[in-house]
């Protein structure tokens, strides 16, 4: 029992209030890497909500030390000292400057990229790298993903996003390049397989696997790479993308290979 | 004056997508270079280039038409009057506007003469549909790997644009996952079988109507009836069937409840092997028999703690299994008679549940030619491994990349599989390594359309016959081209017209063809976001899960009665005939039909609802979940059937709730005409809110009202037009009057779906050309399709051009 500090239900309870990654400093085993880390690396969490709150139960009182927690955000109470509340951050690129309506997608896509979104349907999508994934590149190392991206609900099931906006700018706030989002996971149970890994047995066979694993990925890596010198520039980039996720998953796969297995009490 | 545009436009038709005006070349040289020098040229030259722009390139006329992108900012910023900046000498106002007009015209200019632009299709990631089909028609399996995927994104209103379907490591990782899986899957390396469900005899249905002495514990089936349910069994092979039945030898205690007799009679009960049959249950799959088995008698107790059990082989995908009555083979003919002559006092055949675990083993089940390639391929004597790796690489590969392979592809491929060969991996674990590189390529994942080697930039080709196979299977089956496909590609007939023809109207026969349906209807008209609407209950008694789940259920068949029997697209608008079952009948006050009747056609003269814009189901769509939307429904039909697109309201408007707050006791209607008074509001919500009012005679579930609380309904109105209508129908039937509006609009949503791009000024042609020739019968649907599939953008494709900037 000593061996699982903390249950799945826990770690999902943390993930609702905040996806609060500072919180699940106990979710390491005891041995966990010691050699390597010293201490648990500083996490940075991101949370959106879109559209706009009920501002006479948002806004908190007063200002300093000395605030009043709202209706909406009382439940922060218990932690208010560690609660720095910073008002007036308008972004200027979520205005429309010249765009025209369109503003939740636009929000969204400002958010953690601080660029004007470019207003287009599909073609041409163009917005630029999140602050997040360039934090992540710097000192995503220290972690088993370098960034986790969570969602808590399916993407758009029909066409008609924000006035000729494309859907992806409403359904993605983390970017890895001004044309590709991240992604997003909705699902808790495959976050924290994510996260942990696979429990028990059939985990087992993933990390055995990891040399295959590997072995494939290259494979079809190189695959990529030739085939860049027989497309345009559009589907070269379409390549890029697909390249680049390769490596990022064989990056992962090195790293977890060198973690000791997690053991997770059984459901 | 932009409002006012647009209100033109709306009484009009459309204008600006219909043929070219004249387009005065000329212009470029005496006003547009001569306005360049005088307001532009300063920043914007070849030195200083501000912004990014150059605009001393442009000498002729020519060289915007060839690379227009530059000179659409021209003309935003100048629209804007961000251009000239502040405390530059301003152009005047005239001379303004006749640039812009001209520049107007210029950025959609088409020279009749010149052929074509088919325009380039990004490279299309499979999205999680495609994925799925692709998976099942290659392997012969039904596991939808990909459901675990991170959600498409959309674009243009679909989910299969090239330009927006991204990879990141999030999806890598899934697809990595999900391979494993799969091969793991179709070699049955798991000890534990992949499928092992149960369920409970209580959710089975009834081919007749149910009988007595039915509950929780379980059914009791009478002589000469059955109960079934659908199973989706994963992978071909053999599996086992296991009944937990018992049997009943007087039925004549109908009048008690099951529960009751159970609560007297379990203690007493033990199955006794030695006592007789008094009947069988016989098991089909679909309709072959799988076996009679003689159930002993007991009750539900006793019958779940023992199954009695079958084997039997079938294909992957969903069947139905019947569990039948059936007296005992040594029953003789009278007794049986006399038995039919009182069915409910029979012997009966009780079931509590059913369930199946497997495949043990593939047996004599089918297997596609790449999963017996995995499975199968063993060096044989004297042959080495890479002859026999080839082979079944060959096979693998070339269905998961839908096209031949080179021989330096299946080089490397033999090659990998040699270098596992050496670590000491058995030969079927190389193999599995490489059928998983094979699926994690691009060349599966993404529907490459490679050019010839010698293909210049800038030129246009025909899309190469594999890669049309595709475009063909993509676009109305979600999947993979299949065999005849292949084969017509190979011997070089497939660009043929007449084979295109007959190719699709074969495939929309098939029952493959049921994704496009989905994926099309149900995005162009939204039908997709119908499971996640709801309605408050007490406002809406009537509505629930059941009745939304049966209005889509209409609107599909409807839709695909129009496709398979090629029925003019009008009719969508304008059919007088519907699909209901007995609880829509009643819920559309439709009498004649029983309240159990399966889904049939039923003719709809004589009542009000006429075509979708009266389903239940598109009537939902643009509601709130406590009334009707007038504005969004008519903004919803603008939209989605004519292809209008209505500004956003500007932003300083009030909300209606400020209009109703300061007004509550007036009708919905006349609050809205309140909120109107404003002018710039007027000029859309006047066409928007008198359709949207024409269709207030329906709820926000679309059912039938004369009164909302207690005022009538006002269903009179008129357009801009100065059309007048009275009823939902003759509003139905203006509407579908602007039939060139709607047809040109669904051809380029259908454009658009075919293609995975955006509809770009250059596809005007195309779509001229598709209405023209499809008008004459109505727009038969089968046509629009095949006018697509014979198009210039469906078949050709410009090779890469560098863009200027």
């Amino acid at each position: 029992m000593n061996q699982h500090p903390l249950s799945r239900r826990t770690f999902l309870r943390g993930t609702g209030v905040a996806l609060g990654l500072p919180l699940l400093e106990c979710t390491f085993p005891h041995g966990f890497a010691k050699d390597t880390v010293t201490k648990p690396p500083l996490r940075l969490g991101w949370i959106y909500f879109p559209n706009g709150m009920v501002r006479e139960f948002w806004t908190p009182k007063g200002s300093g030390r000395d605030f009043q927690f709202n209706k909406t955000n009382a439940s922060l109470e218990s932690v208010r000292k560690h609660v720095t509340l910073i008002q007036n951050l308008a972004h200027d690129k979520a205005r429309p400057n010249g765009d025209g309506p369109g503003a939740h997608a636009r929000e969204g896509a400002t958010y953690l990229t601080g660029v004007q979104a470019k207003k287009t349907g599909g073609k041409d999508i163009y917005l630029g790298e999140s602050i997040d994934q360039v934090i992540a590149q710097q000192v995503g190392r220290h972690t088993r993903l370098p960034s986790l991206e969570l969602g808590v609900e399916p993407n758009r099931k029909e066409g008609r996003c924000d006035s000729g906006y494309s859907c992806i700018y409403m359904s993605n706030i983390s970017w890895r390049s001004p044309t590709q989002p991240s992604g997003v996971e909705i699902s808790p149970r495959r976050a924290f397989d994510r996260l942990f890994g696979t429990p028990g047995e059939e985990g087992r066979r993933f990390r055995e696997r990891a040399a295959d694993r590997q072995s494939v990925l290259d494979f079809v890596a190189e695959d990529a790479s030739s085939l860049q010198k027989q497309v345009g520039t559009t589907d070269r980039r379409k390549l890029a993308e697909y390249l680049e996720s390769v490596r990022a998953v064989e990056k992962q796969i090195a790293q977890l290979k060198n973690l000791p297995p997690v053991d997770v009490p059984a459901e | 004056m932009y409002r006012l545009g647009t209100l033109l436009v709306l009484l009009m038709g459309h204008g600006s997508l219909s043929a070219s005006e004249p387009f005065a070349m000329e212009f470029f040289e005496s006003h547009i270079l001569p306005f360049v020098k005088k307001h532009c040229i300063s920043c914007h030259n070849t030195e200083e280039a501000e912004g990014g722009l150059d605009l001393s390139r442009f000498r002729k006329v020519e060289d915007l038409l060839a690379n227009r992108k530059p000179w659409q900012r021209v003309f935003r910023q100048i629209k804007a009057g961000a251009m000239p900046p502040d405390g530059q000498k301003r152009p005047a106002e005239k001379e303004q506007q006749a640039i812009l007009a001209w520049l107007d015209q210029a950025l959609v200019y088409i020279d009749p003469k010149k052929p074509v632009d088919p325009g380039r299709v990004t490279a299309r990631r499979l999205n999680r549909t495609e994925y799925n089909h692709t998976i099942r028609d290659l392997f012969g399996v039904s596991i939808p790997l990909a459901n675990d995927f991170p959600a498409d994104d959309l674009g243009y209103g679909f989910d299969n644009i090239g330009d927006v379907l991204s990879i990141s490591p999030l999806r890598m990782e899934q697809y990595l996952n999900a391979t494993e899986k799969l091969t793991s899957a179709l070699l049955l390396k798991s000890d534990q079988p992949i499928y092992d469900e149960f369920t409970e005899a209580v959710f089975f249905k009834w081919t007749k109507s149910r009988p007595l002495n039915s509950s929780d514990r379980g059914w009791e089936i009478i002589p000469e009836n059955e109960t079934y349910l659908e199973f989706e069994f994963p992978l071909p092979g053999e599996y086992e069937l296991r009944l937990y039945a018992w049997g009943i030898e007087k039925g004549e205690e109908k009048e008690r409840p099951l529960n009751e007799r159970w609560l007297e009679t379990d203690a007493l009960y033990k199955r006794d092997p030695k006592a007789k049959a008094p009947v069988e249950a016989t098991l089909l799959c679909d309709e072959t028999v799988l076996g009679h088995i003689p159930i002993l008698p007991g009750n539900s107790t006793v019958a779940f703690k023992e199954p009695y059990t079958l084997r039997f082989t079938t294909q992957a995908g969903v069947h139905t299994i019947r569990i039948r009555h059936r007296f005992p083979r040594d029953m003789s003919p009278e007794t049986i008679e006399s038995h039919l002559k009182k069915p409910l006092l029979a012997p009966r055949l009780g079931v509590r549940r059913v369930a199946f675990r497997g495949p043990f083993r593939f047996a004599n089940a089918k297997l596609t030619p790449a999963h017996a390639a995995l499975i199968s391929t063993k060096p044989a004597v004297g042959q080495s491994t890479a002859e026999a790796s080839r082979a079944a690489l060959k096979t693998i590969a070339e269905g998961a990349w839908r096209r031949p392979t080179t021989s330096t592809e299946l080089d490397q491929l033999v090659n990998f599989v040699e270098k596992h060969l050496k670590r000491g991996r058995t030969f079927t674990e190389a193999l599995e390594l490489a059928t998983q590189a094979i699926l994690l390529s691009p060349k599966f994942l993404y529907r490459l359309e490679l050019l010839p080697a010698d293909a210049k930039l800038g030129i246009v080709v025909p899309v190469q016959d594999y890669a049309l196979a595709s475009r063909l299977s993509y676009f109305l089956w979600s999947s993979m081209p299949d065999q005849e496909l292949f084969q017509l590609a190979q011997s070089g007939k497939l660009s043929d017209e007449s084979v295109l023809k007959a190719q699709v109207k074969r495939m929309l026969a098939d029952r493959r063809s049921n994704a496009f349906l989905e994926g099309f209807f149900g995005q162009w008209l939204g039908l997709r976001k119908l499971p996640d609407l709801s309605f408050d209950a007490k406002l809406y008694t009537e509505f629930s899960s059941e009745l939304r789940e049966d209005l889509r259920r209409e609107t599909e068949l409807f839709v695909a009665s129009i496709v398979r029997e090629n029925r003019p697209a009008l009719e969508l608008l304008k059919a007088e005939y519907s699909f209901l079952n007995g609880r829509l009948a009643a819920f559309y006050g439709i009498k004649g039909i029983e309240k159990g009747a399966d889904f049939r056609k039923v003719s709809l003269e004589g009542t009000p609802r006429q075509g979708i814009l009266t389903h239940g189901s598109i009537l939902m769509l643009p509601s709130y979940p406590n009334r009707t939307s007038p504005t969004r429904r008519g903004n919803w039909i603008l939209e989605t059937i004519l292809g209008e697109d209505p500004p956003p309201p500007p932003d300083n408007v009030p909300e209606l709730a400020a209009t109703q707050a300061a007004q509550p006791k007036l009708p919905l209607r006349k609050q809205l005409e309140l909120h109107r008074t404003n002018p710039v509001c007027a000029s859309c919500h006047r066409t928007m809110d008198s359709i949207g009012f024409g269709l207030e005679n329906f709820d926000a579930i679309g059912r039938w009202r004369d009164r909302e609380q207690d005022q009538p309904i006002d269903s009179v109105g008129d357009l801009p037009s100065g059309e007048k209508f009275s009823t939902p129908r003759e509003l139905v039937n203006i509407l579908a009057k602007r039939k060139d509006d709607f047809a040109r609009h669904l051809i380029s949503r259908l454009l658009t779906y075919a293609l995975g791009r955006g509809i770009e000024y250059t596809d005007r042609p195309t779509l001229d050309a598709i209405l023209k020739q499809t008008r004459t019968d109505e727009f038969r649907f089968q046509d629009l399709i095949i006018e697509i599939v014979l198009s210039r953008p469906f078949r050709w494709q410009s090779s890469e051009r560098e863009e200027m900037r």
